[in-house]
């Protein structure tokens, strides 16, 4: 409909990271920030409010540098939280709802301003009552009567919260984690190495703590509480462990220096913040120092390197032998069953595949008598063949012509995986199919 | 004749797996000069006829078979040596498709397209089948151990089917399967026709599987060589194995059936023992002749009757007649009789009219020129029935009972890929996402739209440089008109003597009850087998309900039973034809579109014939063909040659007198003023001037079906115009000529279907002219049906002066019924429950039957004495129907929301207990006019209050707009603006891309006119909106076009965002509407427009 529109797919869960990253943002206005998906935070600045000069400076101020990193945002400070909602969403602009007669003040509001269920707010509209100022005019028994959601939330409840005669709790963020291991200084750390220092008491205690649960730390945080108020972390993402001397290592090579301590830090946790289970290890009985698991090798080099560039290979279903597999990140969750696949491949394949020069063979299918490969002439004796593959035509790359493979045996024995490529008769008729080597069997 | 026979094939009737035609598939076979092709697509003969057409035109043998699908998975190809193993192989697929396996523990119906077989079940029905065992790709001992027992049971010749699979060891499994000890057939089990037809196999496989391309892997095949492949080719793969190649002969020597064979006998049940069909059929139609001519049968009709009758004996269709006379007789006999009308070529025969198939005088009319069947062309019979769209079940299901199952059925519609869905399955196969494929989808207008035309691709704003994209367009086009999957036929039946299941396969449709055979109406025509179709028409209810309330309000009575039919509306009525002239013709059958309306005035019908005309005028046939300005042309002259009293004479060019009479043409085309308009005059053109036979009209005639066949209709074309000229007529006539009957296409309008359509538009204007009250409560009570929206419909009634009284509990019944009006001829008419969305009928009746003991005076009063539920009453207050409880629209609302959702428990009712919460608060806020127009509009589709666009008269004011009824006093060629919501989208294939719109505000009516240019530059508006202003210029058709006028716009603006404010919704009037508020279009004010394409 709009020629030139840009569109990109929604990414809800992308969207809901962000809004949680915000979330912690906001922290720096109040210690109590609540979630309100998809779009939405409740920040309690009752307490801190006057910090910043009071609420329309607050407001000012977060509406300010919100704007500045990029973010639109319609903010409204308001006795509770029903009314800041209704407010920011209604008022002109950045609103300010101050006194007690919420009610007088909203009263103008649409319903959907009372943060209804799809259902209730058809309702209202089926009764007509468009504005909140209608509902308040009604009694409250016949309302609850009629607008209430499936579960039992009457518009009434709304009513109350908005003007405050019920209470609402906010579910703020950053609720305690189960595993996180702690502790105070009296004298704030204001270095590296006093942290560092610190950093074994914790790492034990957590072990202790997982080892406890049956689990192992796939995400590890460590975080400090600046004295100025501000949190620095650094995380970790690895296998998962719950080998203290381990996550030294790793805290080490990720460089504890990038902790930005400032004028110092009162308080360090550490948390598991991800976990999975991980079985009791049998105790090793043998008297040789035990070897680095391969695991653990992974975890240390992706905490150095970053997760994402240690690869494995790992097999792709496609025809094309070139492409039968493919490379992903080892920390990566494993692709679901591999894909079955039963025909003869060399045990070495040439990428890319060396042409060769090959001789007296039948056109269209037929295997060369003999055959040229890093100058030395091969007699053919025994050849299977074709098997026959053509392009991934959806890919538009090369190959663009079929292949005939063919499985060879010179007089020596050995075997070889060649193939041509181009068919005789309709497929690309101005280009000779050319022969080439792909591939070695043992 | 080569080698070798391909007899593993499979088309696309084997859905989502074959890739080709199968009619590709023969060709390609004949060009590529294969012995025969043997088609066998899995578990279904859906695709042999068309196979079998293509073969007789190619001259290919073609062997019929079937890929038998059992439910362990197996699979054995099967080829029908005769008619008789033919049979069996119907039989079996049918069992497979109706019937649980014999000792199944799975006894669930089986689904539409479901099939259920057993080896077992078929070596039951196996004799006279060649049957070839499908070799695996692994045939490892299980394998073979099967393929020794199958071949000690299977009752006819077994072999085995191998086709080389390029994996690179085919020869020493072809050397291990040889040794397998059962006879060796070669194929290369063909998917498709030719190798560039892999890309399409891909992505039909991804479809079948769910798949995109980049993850489907080794579901796809790693190679293209499943095609049809020539003799050579063959040989050289099955080098060694030379009697592999020739067995293919062998079985195609063996296997001489062909759907030639089929003999097609009509059923005998209505035939009355002793009696034969022919003098049945006499005595049916001298019996209908006295009924019908009480007076005596006059001399002419007893001539014709006569040569009817001898006609019909020579051609032996007496058993036809008889078949479609016993079901429109079972119909008209019921205790309530369902009003029907025949149709088609055969139908507007006296002996039709006699039998009471027709209702129109086929004498009086004198309209026919190629009147029935015509006996050079070898046509079956063709006769369609409609009957009242309401009730058309009971005839079907009396079809059923008659005939029993195994011998009635109905025929099968091939769904074939379209546009739309076919970007929608390629894409998701392609792995476009989603809005990009709908987007690309929406481009297409209704789901008819034949192509994705690149302007609207670069309209969707995606990147066309996009190599999936132009991939996913390309394969999308190649997989339009593919079949996609079998449905079932509205209504056409095949009635057999014998069992029908031994003739085709018929299998469960997805309604229980319904099975239906798997060839559709082509095929059957194709065939020569005779179908009967049962349809359903609106209007015939509609007037149904008519005749019954004159009847029970005016005391009109006819003479069956004091009911009337069609046959007594009282022919010829003069203010009728004028009312039609005015274009007065809204609700009226057929000629109540936009571009019938505009065509009334011009073509000024003053008797019955000039309604054939009309009916037959406006469409794509004629206007392509350029039929419609000299007919009107011819019309003006007559009017003004009669007007001076002179007499009026058209020269036909003649042939030379040695060829022929030199009135050929006049006894053609005199009757239309020199202009072919009907299918049946351009034939006979074809066969008297330019001497065509049977043969090759009927050629002519499905080249002007099927437009399709390009080559075909040139060569048609030089054989005419040749013969014309060779007898004597002026090439350029001769070429024009041929012209004119190209330009019927695919939609020349037969010239019977015309006379009976033309009838009901006669019937149903006659109703409308002389009792709209009636009119009006017939229609509504018929919805939905017709061009227009009952808000329409109930505007134009009002216009004639008749009172629309509203929905009401006190006064209304489910129908809409009419109402006494203080000493008035014509009564008011009452809205009925029904018009309110989502109301039940037994509701309906539940208040119309508590009404009966006294009015009610409460909605309490009404909830328990009618013993409705809080849903009904929500619906009554919603739709402002409590006015006769003294309760206002939002009270109601109110008081109805008030009660609980759950039954009512009787125990309250007994106690007297309220359930509700007593009376209305008084602070209850009051509504707007505004309001209450729109919340009509939600409960009942209109407002008898007032219109939406008169709350917006200000603003459109304000915009310079005019109302619509003010544009008679614009003078042509002015610029106007005007607004409105939209009633109506066209956009007729005939009109070269114009989009043609009504828009209607609170004063009237206006016809828009839409250029191509200004349509591709606001097509999102032109599309989307519900509510337009636009700016354009007023046209007005010359003095003999008539008064008819319209806009030609210039630009439109979107105003569908303001309907949103008429019912109060207020979040526009807040700065900054929420993010998430809805689009005025999701919530609905006014219904969708009704787009037609």
């Amino acid at each position: 409909m709009v020629p030139g529109l840009a569109s990109r797919p929604a990414d809800r869960a992308a969207d809901a990271d962000a809004l949680a990253a915000l979330a912690r943002w906001c922290l720096r206005w109040s210690p109590t920030v609540a979630v309100d998906p998809p779009d939405g935070l409740f920040l309690d600045v009752g307490g801190s409010a006057h910090l910043f000069g009071g609420a329309d400076r607050l407001l000012a101020d977060i509406v300010g540098r919100l704007g500045r990193a990029g973010i639109a945002v319609r903010a409204a400070i308001a006795p509770t939280p029903g009314a800041a909602w209704a407010a920011a969403r209604f008022a002109p602009g950045p609103a300010t709802v101050v006194g007690d007669d919420i009610a007088s003040m909203l009263a103008r509001y649409p319903v959907a301003a009372l943060r209804l269920a799809p259902e209730v707010a058809a309702a209202a509209r089926a009764m007509s009552l468009r504005r909140i100022g209608d509902l308040l005019a009604l009694p409250r028994a016949g309302l609850a009567r009629r607008l209430r959601d499936g579960d039992g939330l009457s518009v009434v409840v709304r009513l109350d919260q908005l003007l405050g005669h019920a209470p609402e709790a906010l579910a703020a963020i950053e609720p305690p984690l189960a595993h996180v291991a702690g502790r105070r200084f009296a004298e704030p750390l204001t270095d590296t190495p006093q942290l560092a220092a610190a950093l074994p008491g914790l790492l034990d205690t957590l072990a202790g703590q997982l080892a406890w649960h049956g689990l192992g730390a796939v995400r590890l945080r460590l975080a400090g509480y600046r004295i100025d108020g501000d949190v620095t972390a650094i995380e970790l993402r690895l296998g998962a462990s719950r080998d203290p001397a381990l996550w030294a290592r790793l805290f080490d090579s990720r460089g504890l220096e990038h902790l930005d301590l400032g004028f110092g830090i009162d308080a360090l946790a550490l948390a598991a913040v991800e976990t999975a289970s991980l079985a009791e290890a049998a105790p090793v009985l043998s008297a040789d120092p035990p070897r680095e698991a391969l695991p653990e090798l992974l975890d240390r080099i992706g905490a150095r390197l970053g997760p994402e560039v240690v690869l494995t290979a790992a097999p792709r279903a496609s025809w094309l032998p070139e492409r039968a597999d493919a490379w992903r990140p080892v920390l990566a969750a494993a692709p679901h069953a591999p894909p079955v696949f039963d025909r003869a491949r060399p045990l070495l394949l040439l990428d890319p595949p060396e042409p060769v020069e090959a001789a007296l063979f039948e056109v269209p299918d037929g295997a060369p008598a003999h055959f040229r490969w890093r100058r030395i002439t091969r007699r053919i004796r025994r050849a299977e063949g074709p098997e026959r593959l053509s392009p991934e035509w959806w890919r538009g790359r090369r190959p663009r012509r079929t292949r005939d493979y063919y499985r060879v045996e010179d007089e020596s024995g050995a075997r070889f995986w060649l193939f041509r490529e181009g068919l005789y008769g309709w497929e690309d008729a101005d280009r000779a199919p050319t022969w080439w080597l792909h591939g070695l069997f043992a | 004749m080569s080698g070798y026979a391909e007899l593993g094939a499979l088309s696309n009737f084997s859905f989502l797996e074959g890739a080709s035609h199968p009619a590709q598939m023969v060709a390609q076979a004949h060009s590529l000069g294969l012995a025969a092709i043997g088609i066998a697509d899995r578990n279904t003969l859906a695709g042999v006829v068309r196979a079998h057409v293509a073969a007789k035109e190619h001259k290919l043998r073609l062997l019929i078979g079937c890929r038998l699908g059992f439910t362990d998975g197996t699979e054995l190809i099967v080829f029908p040596r005769d008619r008789a193993a033919y049979g069996r192989l119907c039989r079996l697929l049918s069992q497979g498709k109706t019937e649980a396996l014999p000792g199944a523990t799975d006894t669930r119906r089986i689904a539409k397209a479901e099939t259920r077989l057993s080896f077992e079940q078929a070596c039951a029905l196996g004799e006279g089948l060649v049957a070839m065992v499908p070799a695996p790709d692994e045939p490892g001992a299980a394998f073979a151990e099967r393929l020794a027992a199958w071949q000690r049971a299977w009752p006819d010749r077994l072999y085995l089917a191998a086709a080389p699979l390029w994996r690179g060891d085919d020869r020493a499994r072809l050397n291990r399967l040889a040794r397998l000890g059962v006879p060796m057939v070669a194929t290369n089990a063909a998917r498709y026709h030719h190798p560039d037809q892999r890309r399409l196999q891909d992505v039909l496989t991804c479809i079948r599987h769910g798949v995109t391309i980049d993850t489907a892997g080794y579901l796809v095949e790693a190679n293209a060589e499943r095609y049809l492949k020539p003799a050579d080719e063959m040989a050289r793969l099955f080098k060694g194995h030379e009697d592999a190649l020739a067995r293919t002969l062998d079985i195609v020597a063996a296997c001489t059936f062909s759907l030639n064979e089929l003999r097609y006998e009509y059923p005998d049940e209505p035939v009355p023992a002793g009696w034969t069909p022919g003098r049945h059929l006499v005595a049916l139609t001298y019996k209908g002749a006295r009924e019908r001519w009480p007076d005596g049968i006059p001399a002419k009709v007893l001539t014709i009757l006569k040569t009817e009758l001898r006609m019909i004996r020579k051609l032996r269709y007496a058993p036809y007649f008889i078949t479609v006379h016993d079901i429109v007789r079972w119909a008209r006999t019921r205790p309530d009789p369902i009003l029907c009308q025949g149709r088609g070529s055969s139908a507007n025969s006296i002996v039709c009219y006699c039998l009471f198939i027709t209702a129109l005088d086929p004498m009086m009319q004198d309209v026919l020129i190629e009147r029935f069947i015509s006996e050079e062309r070898q046509e079956p019979p063709d006769i369609d029935v409609d009957f009242e769209h309401e009730r058309r079940e009971e005839v079907m299901q009396y079809v059923f009972g008659r005939y029993g199952r195994d011998r009635a059925a109905i025929v099968a519609t091939v769904i074939h890929y379209r546009p739309r869905s076919a970007i929608r399955d390629v894409g998701k196969a392609l792995g476009l996402t989603e809005d990009v494929t709908s987007r690309l989808a929406g481009t297409v207008w209704g789901s008819f739209g034949t192509e994705i035309a690149e302007g609207h691709v670069d309209q969707t704003g995606i990147d066309r440089a996009d190599p999936r994209l132009l991939l996913a367009l390309e394969l999308t086009h190649q997989l339009t008109q593919f079949p996609r999957h079998l449905s079932q036929h509205v209504g056409g039946f095949v009635l057999t003597k014998g069992p029908l299941i031994e003739t085709v396969p018929v299998g469960n449709g997805a309604m229980a009850d319904r099975t239906f055979i798997e060839w559709d109406k082509d095929d059957i025509d194709a065939l020569g087998i005779m179908k009967v179709d049962v349809l359903a028409l609106g209007m015939l209810t509609a007037l149904k309900r008519g005749f019954d309330m004159l009847r029970d309000t005016y005391g009109i009575r006819g003479p069956a039973n004091g009911r009337i039919e069609l046959a007594q509306v009282p022919a010829e009525r003069r203010r009728v034809y004028t009312m039609l002239q005015r274009a007065d013709s809204l609700g009226v059958f057929q000629v109540e579109s936009r571009a019938q309306m505009a065509m009334l005035p011009r073509l000024r019908p003053r008797e019955f014939y000039d309604l054939v005309v009309q009916v037959a005028i406006v469409r794509p046939g004629p206007i392509q063909g350029n039929m419609v300005h000299p007919y009107l042309r011819n019309r003006l002259l007559r009017r003004q040659a009669e007007a001076r009293g002179q007499p009026f004479r058209i020269e036909f060019p003649a042939p030379d007198p040695v060829h022929g009479s030199p009135d050929e043409l006049r006894n053609i085309l005199g009757k239309t003023l020199g202009v072919p308009l009907f299918q049946e005059q351009a034939m006979r053109i074809a066969m008297d001037a330019a001497q065509f036979s049977g043969a090759e009209a009927n050629q002519l005639r499905r080249a002007m079906a099927t437009f399709r066949h390009v080559g075909t209709i040139g060569t048609l074309e030089r054989r005419m115009v040749d013969r014309m000229v060779a007898r004597g007529y002026p090439p350029e006539f001769a070429e024009n000529c041929f012209g004119q009957i190209k330009g019927f296409g695919e939609y020349g309008f037969p010239e019977s279907h015309a006379a009976s359509f033309a009838h009901l538009v006669y019937a149903s204007s006659w109703l409308k002219c002389d009792w709209p009250d009636v009119f009006c409560a017939a229609l509504l009570n018929s919805q939905p049906m017709g061009f227009y929206a009952p808000a329409q419909i109930v505007r134009d009634t009002r216009e004639h002066g008749i009172e629309v009284r509203p929905v009401d509990v006190a006064a209304s019944d489910w129908d809409c019924t009419l109402e006494r009006r203080g000493g008035r001829r014509r009564r008011a008419v009452r809205l009925g429950l029904r018009m309110i969305s989502g109301f039940r009928r037994v509701w309906a009746d539940a208040i119309a039957e508590a009404r009966r003991a006294g009015p009610f005076v409460s909605m309490d009063d009404l909830r328990r004495r009618a013993r409705l539920p809080a849903g009904a009453l929500d619906r009554l207050a919603g739709a402002d129907a409590l006015g006769g409880l003294q309760l206002g629209r939002r009270q109601a609302q109110w008081v109805a929301k008030g009660i609980p959702k759950l039954a009512a428990m009787p125990l309250f009712d007994f106690a007297g207990l309220d359930e509700g919460d007593g009376a209305p608060p008084v602070a209850l806020p009051r509504l707007s006019a505004s309001e209450e127009v729109v919340g009509d509009y939600q409960a009942i589709r209109l407002s008898l209050k007032g219109h939406p666009l008169a709350f917006l008269r200000d603003r459109l004011a304000a915009a310079d707009a005019v109302p619509c009824g003010d544009l008679a006093g614009v003078r042509d060629g002015r610029k106007v603006t005007l607004g409105g919501v939209v009633l109506v989208r066209q956009r007729p294939g005939t009109a070269k891309g114009v989009v043609f719109l009504t828009i209607e505000d609170e004063t009237g009516t206006a016809n828009l006119v839409v250029w191509r240019t200004l349509f591709e530059a606001q097509r999102a508006v032109v599309m989307g909106a519900r509510l337009v202003l636009v700016h354009g210029r007023i046209q007005r058709g010359s003095a003999d076009d008539g008064s008819v006028t319209h806009i030609v716009a210039d630009r439109f603006e979107d105003w569908t965002p303001l309907l949103g404010q008429l019912d109060g919704r207020i979040e526009d009037e807040m700065a900054g509407t929420p993010s998430r508020a809805r689009h005025p279009r999701n919530v609905r004010v006014i219904p969708a427009s009704r787009d037609f394409h």
